[in-house]
C-alpha cells in the first residue's frame, strides 16, 4: 500500500475543510467553522493499478492568528493550493502559500483549486488572473465543495500526478 | 578485590551506615548463627541463640539457608512492624553474613515520593495530560491515563503513538530533535484533532522535553476548554472579517449601480422634459403633439418600471423577514397569480403586437395552492413577463405554462426573444447582475425573483428555448 501525503493550503473560509470532507466523505455543510491546528483525514484511492492511501492534512487558514508551521509540510508529496472565487485576496494569498511549500518541499506537484463554484455569478477572480497563473504552469480546477463539482477529479489528478512522480 | 584492613573498613562503614541502626549475624556453613553483634533487639532478633538457625525467624529467608552462594540484598523488610530494614547477605568463610540495616527513614521518604507521585499523576489525568517517556526509542506511558487517551490509546502501557496520530508521527522528529538536545529545550505540536471510535473529536497538543536527569518526556494533552475558548474568539474574529469584507464589496458594487441608476433614470428624464418642452413652446398640430405625449408617457412609464424593479429588490431581503404562508388554507393559489399577472400585462403586450397564452397543463389540481406570499408571487411573475416582452419581437408570441412537477408546481415563461447569450448565463440571477436586458431594467430584477423563490423553498433557473428564444422557470413547493 502506498501511503501519500497532500497539504491543503489557503487562506481562511476559502473551503479546504470543506472540500476534504466532501472528497472524503461525500458531506458538505453551509454552517463555517474554521480550523485550529490540524485535522488529518485518510481516503484509499486506485491509482495507476496500485492501491494509494492518501493522508489529507487539513490545515488552518494561514493569516495573522494563525501562520502555518513549515514542519506540518514534512514528507508531503504534494498540495492543494485552494482560494476562494469570489475573494480576489485570497489568490494573492495562494501564491505566498506556493513560495513557501516550494521552499519547503522542493518541486513536488500540485494543483490550484478556485472554489465556490456554485457561486460563479459573484466571482471576483477573474480569466485574467487565471491565466497569468496558468502561464506559469499552474494547472487549476474551478470547484463546489457544496455541490461537489470537480472535487474528486482535482484530487485525482493530483494523486495521479504524485503517484507517477 | 583484596580486603580492606580492619580500619579503612570501619571507617568506610560508619560512613556508609551512619547513625542507623545496625546488627549482623555470622553463619556457619550449616546456617546456624556462629557470631552476632550490633543493636539486634532493634530488629527483634534480641534472641536468636549461637548455634542455631536464624532463617526460620526471616520469612524472606526460609529455605535459602544456607545454600545461598552468592551476596544479595532483601530490601524493605519489615521484621518489626514499622520498621524497613535492607538485610545484606553475603558469603562469609564456609558460611555466610547477614546485615541488618535500619532504613525506616530512607522508606518513609520513598513512601512521600511514591504518594507525590501518585498526586502528581491524578493530577495530570485531571487535567488532561497523557505523559510518555522515551526508553531506546519506544514511548511508554507514566502514571494515570486521562480520559482522552483511554478513549483514543486503550490501555496499552506502550502504544503507538504514531500509528495512532499520525500527526504525532511527523511531531515526534521534532521532538527526537529537542530531546538529543538538537532543538529548542521543549518543542510544541500546534493542535490538532483526533476522532474516537465513538465518533467523538478531541482537540490536543504535545509537548516534548528532555529533564535535568535526562529522561526524554513527551506530554499530550487535551485542549477542551481551552480550545473552545481559543475557537470562539478566532471564529468571531474570521467571521468578521468576512462580514467585512462582503460589507465593503457590497458598498462598491452599490455605488457603481448608483452610478448605473442615476444614467438609466436621466435617459427617459430627458426625452420626457424635451417631448414636454416641444408641446409647451411650439404650436404643434394634435397628432404630433399627441406623438410626443405618447412617447413621454412611454418613457414614464419605463422610469417607473425601473424604480419599481429598484425597489423590489432592495426590500426582496426586508421582506424575507416578514411572514409567508406555507398552510393549504392561507397560501396564494398560483393560477389565480398568474391569471392577475397576465391581466397586468395584457395591454402592454397588445400595444407591442406581442402575444400572450397561459398554457395550463390538464394534469393541474383544481386548487395549486403554494407556498409564498400573494402579492410578491404576483411580482415575480410579472418581472419575467415584462422581461419577455422586453425581447419579443414584433408578432412574437410569448407562452406561460402551469404544470404540475415533483417539487410541487412549475411555471414557465418562454419568449421567441433571441436568448441570453452564453456569456450572459452565469450570474443571471445574481444581485447587481448587468447581464444586458436580462436582468432587468436596473439589473435587479432576476434577482428579486431568486432570491424571493428560494426564500419560499422553491427553485429557479434558465434554459434555452428550442429553437430560439429563451426559457424562465420557477418551481415552489406545493402548501400543505
Amino acid at each position: 500500500m502506498i501511503r501519500k501525503k497532500i497539504c491543503m493550503l489557503g487562506s481562511y473560509a476559502v473551503g479546504k475543510t470543506s472540500l476534504v470532507q466532501r472528497f472524503v466523505e461525500d458531506v458538505f455543510s453551509d454552517r463555517y467553522e474554521t480550523t485550529i491546528g490540524v485535522r488529518i483525514l485518510k481516503k484509499q484511492l486506485q491509482v495507476e493499478g496500485a492501491d494509494v492511501t492518501l493522508m489529507l492534512w487539513d490545515l488552518h487558514g494561514d493569516d495573522e492568528f494563525q501562520r502555518v508551521r513549515p514542519s506540518y509540510l514534512r514528507g508531503a508529496s504534494g498540495y492543494l493550493l485552494v482560494a476562494d472565487g469570489t475573494r480576489a485576496d485570497t489568490l494573492e494569498k495562494v501564491a505566498e502559500l506556493h513560495d513557501f511549500a516550494g521552499s519547503h518541499l522542493g518541486d513536488v506537484p500540485f494543483l490550484l483549486l478556485i472554489n465556490k463554484r456554485d457561486l460563479e455569478g459573484e466571482w471576483e477572480v477573474d480569466g485574467e488572473m487565471e491565466e497569468r497563473l496558468k502561464r506559469l504552469g499552474w494547472s487549476i480546477h474551478h470547484t463546489s465543495a457544496r455541490s461537489g463539482d470537480g472535487v474528486e477529479a482535482a484530487f485525482s489528478e493530483l494523486a495521479h500526478r504524485m503517484v507517477r512522480g | 578485590m583484596d580486603p580492606f584492613p580492619e580500619s579503612i573498613a570501619h571507617e568506610l562503614l560508619a560512613n556508609l551506615v551512619g547513625d542507623a541502626r545496625v546488627a549482623y549475624v555470622i553463619l556457619d556453613d550449616a546456617g546456624l548463627v556462629r557470631e552476632r553483634g550490633g543493636e539486634l533487639a532493634w530488629f527483634g532478633l534480641e534472641d536468636v541463640a549461637l548455634g542455631e538457625p536464624v532463617d526460620e525467624r526471616i520469612e524472606p529467608l526460609q529455605g535459602s539457608l544456607p545454600t545461598i552462594g552468592e551476596s544479595d540484598v532483601l530490601p524493605r523488610i519489615e521484621l518489626v512492624p514499622g520498621r524497613a530494614t535492607d538485610v545484606h547477605i553475603g558469603a562469609h568463610g564456609d558460611g555466610a553474613f547477614l546485615l541488618f540495616l535500619d532504613v525506616t527513614r530512607e522508606a518513609d521518604h520513598d513512601r512521600r515520593l511514591q504518594q507525590k507521585g501518585n498526586e502528581l499523576s491524578l493530577m495530570m489525568r485531571t487535567l488532561g495530560v497523557a505523559v510518555f517517556e522515551d526508553v531506546g526509542g519506544e514511548l511508554r506511558r507514566l502514571g494515570l491515563s486521562p480520559s482522552w487517551a483511554r478513549a483514543l490509546l486503550g490501555t496499552d502501557p506502550r502504544p503507538d503513538l504514531a500509528e495512532s496520530f499520525p500527526f504525532l508521527e511527523n511531531f515526534l522528529i521534532d521532538a527526537r530533535a529537542t530531546w538529543e538536545l538538537r532543538g529548542p529545550r521543549i518543542a510544541w505540536s500546534g493542535p490538532w484533532m483526533a476522532e474516537d471510535g465513538r465518533g467523538r473529536e478531541w482537540q490536543l497538543e504535545a509537548t516534548a522535553t528532555r529533564l535535568e536527569d535526562g529522561r526524554k518526556i513527551l506530554a499530550v494533552q487535551s485542549l477542551e476548554h481551552r480550545y473552545e475558548e481559543r475557537h470562539r474568539l478566532l471564529q468571531m474574529a474570521r467571521t468578521r472579517s468576512l462580514d467585512f469584507d462582503r460589507l465593503r464589496r457590497e458598498i462598491d458594487k452599490k455605488e457603481a449601480l448608483l452610478h448605473y441608476i442615476i444614467h438609466d433614470l436621466k435617459g427617459p428624464l430627458g426625452t420626457m422634459v424635451g417631448s414636454m418642452s416641444l408641446i409647451k413652446d411650439r404650436e404643434l398640430d394634435p397628432e404630433r403633439a399627441r406623438e410626443l405625449l405618447e412617447l413621454g408617457l412611454e418613457q414614464a412609464r419605463h422610469q417607473e418600471s425601473m424604480i419599481r424593479s429598484i425597489l423590489d429588490a432592495f426590500s426582496a431581503e426586508i421582506e424575507s423577514l416578514q411572514h409567508f404562508e406555507s398552510e393549504e388554507a392561507r397560501a396564494p393559489d398560483l393560477l389565480s397569480a398568474v391569471s392577475r399577472a397576465l391581466d397586468t400585462y395584457r395591454l402592454a403586450y397588445e400595444q407591442n403586437r406581442v402575444g400572450l397564452e397561459l398554457r395550463a397543463s390538464p394534469d393541474l389540481p383544481q386548487s395549486c395552492k403554494v407556498v409564498g406570499e400573494d402579492s410578491r408571487l404576483v411580482r415575480v411573475l410579472c418581472n419575467l413577463l415584462e422581461n419577455a416582452l422586453r425581447v419579443s419581437p414584433e408578432s412574437g408570441v410569448v407562452e406561460v405554462f402551469a404544470e404540475p412537477c415533483d417539487a410541487g408546481f412549475r411555471i414557465t415563461v418562454r419568449d421567441q426573444g433571441p436568448g441570453v447569450p452564453e456569456q450572459d448565463r452565469e450570474g443571471l440571477f445574481a444581485r447587481f447582475a448587468r447581464t444586458g436586458v436580462w436582468g432587468g431594467t436596473a439589473g435587479l430584477g432576476l434577482y428579486f425573483c431568486r432570491s424571493t423563490v428560494e426564500m419560499w423553498g422553491g427553485s429557479i433557473g434558465y434554459q434555452p428555448a428550442d429553437p430560439q428564444g429563451a426559457c424562465f422557470w420557477f418551481e415552489l413547493p406545493r402548501a400543505l
